[in-house]
């Protein structure tokens, strides 16, 4: 995309001081988000997604190390004090969490807490906040949202507080939107309906969207860009087509082969990817993904594999043997699939670690 | 007999139609497609919350019979015949219209002295309700949403308060008390709520440490909200309900130790006079002359009884949740 990013994260590093050691949660991620855009990040859990992001928004805690540089519109923003944040923070740079249960506060209705949205960065009257808050409720799909608007939390179903979230993201026309897995805590079908209201709330404010997730199906619905993470480290990022068709890193191929696939012919068995991450404490020296990986040759137990443009196609990804993977006739097939023995144990564990 | 033969005769006619027309389905949506499923008022919060205590019969009662008490008190006393410290001609006497709870060995008459005493008594508890609750939930407040140094120092304090023993300081200072004049009542709040803002303080730190961590917290810093704004705005309402029964109980603490006190002699002083210090002289009367006894425990139990129903209905009205129906 051509133009200026409106939020540029580079080189970031986030370790949390623990009594074991430092954890390494984040290491090195760096990308451009341009406005209008929607940037996907998927791995599995402890990978770094959140974190990375919570580090945008100002929110971790005082115990984190960060480094790196975080620019937002131009300005610095990473390790500004919590004042100056205040300013950016839900006027310019919105956050969707992940648990619509938890992220209300139980006391407030749901439309005074749209309404706090609205004025806690114009200066308006209470009425006109109240009737703009009734207005984003009715354009996130809450019916009868001016009766509605009364209500407490625990009076609204999942879908409807995650709307309702959604709505207070979008009280102010925000620049950047960043949706720590919105759809996670919620079942399939409000899954869908949700992501057409964020889909309707970029539309309406033009915002572009830092969408946290580990289903890949919602980052081929909605994203741009795909970045993948792995162990603290981007592993591979480029547009959702080039990566989910042409993945050249062998983590990627494994989170895509995990996936049951609807347009395949014939009996196709799940590739799960065996094992576990690594703890990001001790992190031993080369490719992180080295002992999980069916390619792991010598070099990758020893160096790891920089982020670097993989040739013959247009996207960054992090392993010595990329071009390698290009050239497979089926990189699909790399993992092993699920044995017939019907041992489930092991491949139940793996695909949980992958969601 | 021939009553029910024209009826009978009449019954068809008496309801032709419309309970069949109100069985057509299309009740609830009309004809133009506008859905009228909800049709319950939008109310703001204060509204609810006001719906909400009015539902608590309990606490509606205890509300208007806390009021009564206290207009008597105040205005009562003015208005009755003998003054609380006035000396009549009759001594000993059992309740008459003319002394409704009677009078004391040396003429007091005893319903003037309850009035007064239910005065100042509820004077000293409101006194150290407000004081010990503001102090002790700022205290917890703030040491529960910053922790660290903060809760260290605040919490160190708190402790240090715990272990006087508060009996030894109403000795020291209550022997004040007789010379305070005036506004004696004031000095004893003021001693009273001293030991007793830390078990607040330490219940809210407690609810404060929980709170900060919930994710609405988070949300509303994402939101740009500013410290002081998120302890106002989010927590103290989260935390209304613990808060809210303490200062309950601090009322009905404080109504009996300062009846404790003026029984050791340490809290307000005759000429002026309190429930407590009345039970405490109708004490050794209690079985010959029972109304200087009764009737100033009475109304200390229905003072700390009504008090404390009114902060359950209060702490309903303030949780949503605790009530599933729509007030």
């Amino acid at each position: 995309m051509i133009g200026e990013p409106v939020l540029s994260v580079e080189d970031l590093t986030v370790d949390f001081p623990t009594q074991d050691g430092s954890v390494h949660a984040v290491r090195g991620v760096t990308y451009d988000l341009h406005p209008g855009e929607v940037l996907g990040i998927v791995g599995e859990s402890g990978s770094g997604k959140s974190v990375s992001s919570l580090a945008v928004m100002g929110l971790l805690p005082k115990t984190a190390k960060t480094a790196g540089s975080i620019t937002f519109k131009g300005a610095e923003i990473l390790g500004r004090k919590p004042r100056d944040l205040n300013t950016i923070r839900g006027s310019q740079l919105a956050m969707i969490f992940q648990d619509p249960m938890t992220s209300l506060d139980p006391v407030y209705t749901v439309g005074w807490q749209v309404a706090e949205a609205v004025r806690a960065h114009n200066d308006i009257s209470k009425k006109a906040a109240m009737d703009r808050a009734v207005q984003l409720l009715e354009l996130v799909g809450i019916p009868n949202a001016r009766d509605r608007a009364s209500n407490y939390p625990h009076e609204f179903s999942g879908g409807m507080r995650q709307r309702a979230v959604i709505a207070i993201a979008m009280a102010n026309d925000p620049d950047v939107i960043i949706a720590d897995e919105p759809t996670t805590a919620l079942d399939v079908t409000v899954q869908a309906q949700v992501l057409e209201v964020l889909k309707k709330a970029r539309e309406e404010t033009g915002a572009a969207m830092v969408l946290i997730t580990h289903d890949l199906g919602v980052v081929a619905g909605v994203a741009d860009k795909v970045l993948v993470m792995y162990a603290g480290r981007p592993v591979e990022i480029g547009t959702v087509d080039d990566v989910f068709y042409r993945p050249r890193m062998p983590y990627t191929v494994g989170l895509l082969g995990s996936l049951p696939r609807l347009d395949a012919d014939g009996v196709n068995r799940l590739r799960p990817i065996t094992g576990a991450p690594p703890s990001l404490i001790n992190l031993p020296p080369g490719c992180p993904f080295a002992p999980r990986c069916p390619m792991s040759r010598e070099r990758c137990e020893q160096e790891e594999p920089e982020l670097r443009l993989v040739e013959g196609s247009d996207h960054l990804a992090a392993c010595h043997f990329a071009e390698e993977l290009a050239a497979a006739s089926n990189e699909f097939e790399l993992f092993a699939p699920v044995s017939t023995d019907g041992v489930l144990t092991e491949d139940v564990a793996d695909e949980e670690a992958v969601s | 007999m021939a009553d029910t033969e024209p009826r009978t005769a009449d019954a068809p006619g008496e309801h032709p139609e419309p309970v069949v027309e109100r069985r057509v389905p299309n009740a609830g949506v009309q004809p133009g497609g506008h859905e009228r499923e909800f049709t319950v008022k939008a109310r703001t919060q204060r509204q609810m919350v006001v719906a909400r205590f009015l539902q608590h019969k309990a606490a509606v009662v205890s509300l208007v019979v806390l009021i009564l008490l206290i207009v008597l008190s105040l205005i009562g006393g003015r208005l009755w015949k003998y003054g609380y410290a006035e000396l009549t001609p009759e001594f000993s006497e059992g309740p008459s219209w003319d002394h409704p709870f009677g009078t004391d060995g040396i003429g007091h008459d005893a319903f003037a002295q309850v009035l007064r005493g239910a005065q100042k008594s509820v004077q000293v508890a409101l006194v150290v309700a407000l004081l010990s609750t503001a102090f002790g939930t700022m205290v917890g407040a703030l040491a529960g949403f910053y922790r660290g140094w903060v809760d260290a120092v605040l919490m160190r304090i708190t402790d240090l308060f715990l272990v006087v023993p508060s009996i030894a300081l109403f000795a020291l200072l209550g022997r004040r008390v007789s010379t305070g004049g005036g506004t004696a009542w004031l000095l004893i709040a003021l001693i009273i709520a001293a030991v007793f803002w830390m078990s607040i303080a330490r219940v809210v730190r407690g609810v404060f440490l929980s709170l900060r961590e919930k994710e609405f917290v988070e949300a509303a810093r994402a939101l740009g909200a500013s410290n002081t704004r998120i302890i106002t705005k989010h927590l103290l309402p989260n935390a209304v309900g613990p808060i809210i029964v303490n200062a309950t109980i601090a009322v009905a603490v404080a109504i009996l130790v300062e009846t404790a006190l003026s029984y050791l002699g340490l809290g307000i002083k005759p000429p002026d006079t309190s429930l407590g210090l009345l039970v405490a002289q109708g004490q050794q009367a209690a079985s010959t002359r029972p109304w200087l006894f009764y009737f100033p425990g009475l109304f200390i139990i229905l003072i700390a009884l009504c008090v404390n129903f009114l902060g359950d209905g209060l702490r309903d009205a303030f949780d949503p949740t605790q009530q599933r129906v729509r007030a």
